[in-house]
C-alpha cells in the first residue's frame, strides 16, 4: 500500500549536487519552491522547468528514478484535476451532456499539475542528493540562533532524523502485518463499515505496538553508544560553505528574483 | 575488570526480579559466554554491564567505575560496547561511515580522529569498500558486522554481544564468530557472548549458566558439558557430539566422557575402550 512512497531515500551518486553543503541545498530548494508557486502560467513556468532540467543533469540522476516518488501521488493529482475541471467556472470550452469544462478550469488544472510535479521533483532531488544526517546537520546549523531562545534545536533535529530513518521500517512493518492478516482471511475491501473499521483497528494496533518497540530499541541502542544529546557532541563532517555552495544558492535566489520581475 | 556484586534488578512493570543477587567477575581479555533459556536474565545482565540499566540492589563496576554514578556512564559505555540481536533496530544512519561515526561523535572526538577510527573499524571487519553504502542494502551478516564496527570505533575494552547470530544463517554465523575471535585475539578485547547455541560458546574461557535470574553455574565449557542432559532442562540444546555420546552410553553401553568436544577426541576415546 505504502511501499512506493520514497521521499526520503538517499541515492549515492558522485555528482555536483551530491557534493554541495546541505545548507546551500536547503536554501536553494526553498527559493526554488517559492519560484514554483510565484511563476505565472506562461514562459515563467517553462523557465522553472528548464532550471529543473539543469538540476537533474547536475544530480547525474535519471528521471526514471523519480517515478516511485510521483506514482503514489497520481491519484491525488487526478482527483484534484477532476474537481478543478468540473467546478471552476469561466469561459465555456467544452460540453459533454451535463459536464461543462471551462477554459479557466483547464488552465488551473494543468497549472496545478505542472507545479505539483515540480514540487515533488525538487523535494525528492534534495533528499536523494543529501543524506538525512547531513541534511539535519545543515538544518541544525541554520537553526542554531534559535538555541538562544531556549529551543532544543539538536533534539528536534534528531527526532526528525530518526523519523526519516523509521519511515521505511514502519512501511515494511505495516505491509507485513497486513499480509499476515490477509493470509488469515481478512478482507479490507468487503464487509460493512463496522467490520472494516474493526479490521483497520486490528491492523493499526499491532503496528503501533511494533513501532513503539522499534523506537524504544533504537533509543536504547543510541544510549548504549554514549548518546546524551547535543551537548559536547562533534561531527565527522564539519560543514563548510565553499565557493560552489555560495554560487548554487545565490544563483537560485537570483533566479527567484528574475521570476518576480 | 567487570565486577557485579549482589546485583538485583526488577523491571518497572514486573513483580519478579529479572536478575537476583548476581555476583561475578569478568577479567580483561577473557572470552565469556552467557547461556540460559529465554527470560533467564541474560539480556538484562548485558544491559546492566553497559550501564543502560541501574541495579536496584548491589553494584556494577567497570574498571572500578560504578554505574550508579551518572558521571561515569559515558566512560562505561565507551569501555563496554553493547551489540543488540537485531541490526535493523540499532542502525540509525543512511551511510555506513555515518553509522560508524555516531559513537565517536558522541564522545566529542575531533573530526580527524573520528575519520581515522571509521577507517580502522571498517578495516577490522573487512568492509573498507562499503563506507559510502546505505546500510539498508547490506545483507544480514554485513549489517551485524557494521554494528560491530560501530562499537569498535569507540575503542571498547569489552564487547557484550547479545545473541548476535540470532538473525543469521549458519554460514554467516560461523563467519561472524570467527571474525569476533580474530578481533579478540588481535586487539585484546574481552568478549562477553550471550547465546543459546553451545557450539558458539565452546571456545569460551568460561560459560555462565543462568536460570530464572540467577547464575547457577560458571565454569569452563568442558565442565559445563559434563552437565549432559541437564542442559536441555535449562533450555540449552546439547552438542550433537554430546547427544551421540549419550546414545552410545544408552544403546551400546559405551561410557565416554561428556566433555569430549571434537570428533578426533571421540574416535580416540572409542578406540581406547576395552
Amino acid at each position: 500500500m505504502f511501499r512506493n512512497i520514497s521521499l526520503g531515500q538517499y541515492i549515492p551518486v558522485d555528482s555536483f549536487l551530491h557534493q554541495l553543503d546541505p545548507r546551500s541545498k536547503v536554501l536553494a530548494t526553498l527559493f526554488f519552491i517559492l519560484a514554483i508557486f510565484t511563476a505565472s502560467f506562461s514562459l515563467e513556468l517553462a523557465l522553472v522547468y528548464l532550471v529543473a532540467f539543469i538540476l537533474l543533469i547536475l544530480s547525474r540522476m535519471h528521471i526514471i528514478e523519480f517515478w516511485p516518488t510521483f506514482k503514489p501521488f497520481l491519484i491525488i493529482i487526478l482527483i484534484t484535476v477532476i474537481f478543478q475541471l468540473l467546478f471552476i467556472p469561466g469561459r465555456h470550452l467544452f460540453q459533454f451532456y451535463l459536464i461543462s469544462i471551462s477554459y479557466e478550469g483547464l488552465t488551473v488544472a494543468v497549472s496545478f499539475t505542472l507545479r505539483f510535479v515540480l514540487l515533488l521533483f525538487i523535494v525528492r532531488l534534495l533528499t536523494a542528493t543529501t543524506t538525512p544526517i547531513a541534511m539535519m546537520d545543515g538544518v541544525e546549523q541554520m537553526l542554531k540562533p534559535l538555541r538562544k531562545l531556549g529551543l532544543a534545536v539538536h533534539e528536534l533535529v534528531m527526532i526528525m532524523t530518526i523519523s526519516l530513518r523509521l519511515i521505511p521500517l514502519f512501511i515494511e512493518e505495516a505491509q507485513r502485518i497486513r499480509n499476515a492478516q490477509l493470509c488469515r482471511g481478512a478482507d479490507f475491501l468487503e464487509g460493512s463499515l463496522s467490520q472494516r473499521l474493526q479490521l483497520l483497528f486490528a491492523w493499526l494496533l499491532p503496528l503501533l505496538r511494533v513501532s513503539m518497540q522499534r523506537a524504544q530499541d533504537l533509543s536504547q541502542a543510541m544510549e548504549a553508544r554514549a548518546y546524551q544529546g547535543g551537548e559536547g557532541r562533534t561531527r565527522l563532517q564539519i560543514l563548510q560553505l565553499k565557493a560552489q555552495d555560495y554560487l548554487y544558492f545565490l544563483s537560485m535566489i537570483a533566479f527567484f528574483i528574475v521570476i518576480q520581475v | 575488570m567487570i565486577r557485579l556484586s549482589d546485583v538485583t534488578y526488577t523491571y518497572p512493570q514486573s513483580k519478579e526480579p529479572a536478575v537476583k543477587k548476581i555476583s561475578l567477575t569478568i577479567r580483561k581479555k577473557e572470552f565469556i559466554a552467557i547461556m540460559g533459556r529465554n527470560g533467564s536474565g541474560k539480556s538484562t545482565l548485558a544491559r546492566l554491564i553497559n550501564g543502560l540499566l541501574m541495579p536496584d540492589l548491589g553494584e556494577v563496576t567497570v574498571d572500578g567505575l560504578s554505574s550508579l554514578k551518572p558521571e561515569n556512564l559515558v566512560e562505561i559505555r565507551k569501555r563496554v560496547g553493547l551489540l543488540f540481536p537485531d541490526p535493523d533496530s540499532q542502525l540509525l544512519s543512511n551511510l555506513v561511515e555515518e553509522e560508524i561515526a555516531f559513537g565517536p561523535e558522541n564522545l566529542g572526538l575531533n573530526p580527524i580522529e573520528i575519520g581515522k577510527r571509521v577507517d580502522t573499524a571498517l578495516k577490522m571487519v573487512s568492509m573498507e569498500d562499503y563506507a559510502k553504502y546505505p546500510p539498508y542494502i547490506l545483507s544480514g551478516g554485513q549489517k551485524q558486522k557494521l554494528c560491530i564496527a560501530s562499537l569498535l570505533a569507540m575503542q571498547p575494552a569489552y564487547l557484550v554481544l547479545d545473541e548476535p547470530f540470532s538473525m543469521l544463517e549458519p554460514r554467516g554465523r560461523k563467519d561472524l564468530l570467527s571474525l569476533l575471535l580474530t578481533i579478540r585475539r588481535d586487539f585484546n578485547i574481552t568478549l562477553i557472548l550471550i547465546t543459546h547455541n553451545l557450539e558458539d560458546a565452546i571456545q569460551a574461557d568460561q560459560i555462565i549458566m543462568m536460570n530464572q535470574g540467577e547464575v547457577i553455574n560458571m565454569a569452563h565449557p568442558r565442565e559445563i558439558l559434563k552437565m549432559g542432559t541437564q542442559l536441555t532442562m535449562l533450555g540449552i540444546e546439547p552438542l550433537e557430539l554430546t547427544t551421540f555420546i549419550e546414545l552410545l552410553k544408552h544403546n551400546a553401553g559405551m561410557s565416554i566422557a561428556h566433555d569430549t568436544t571434537d570428533i578426533e577426541s571421540l574416535v580416540e576415546a572409542i578406540c581406547h575402550l576395552s
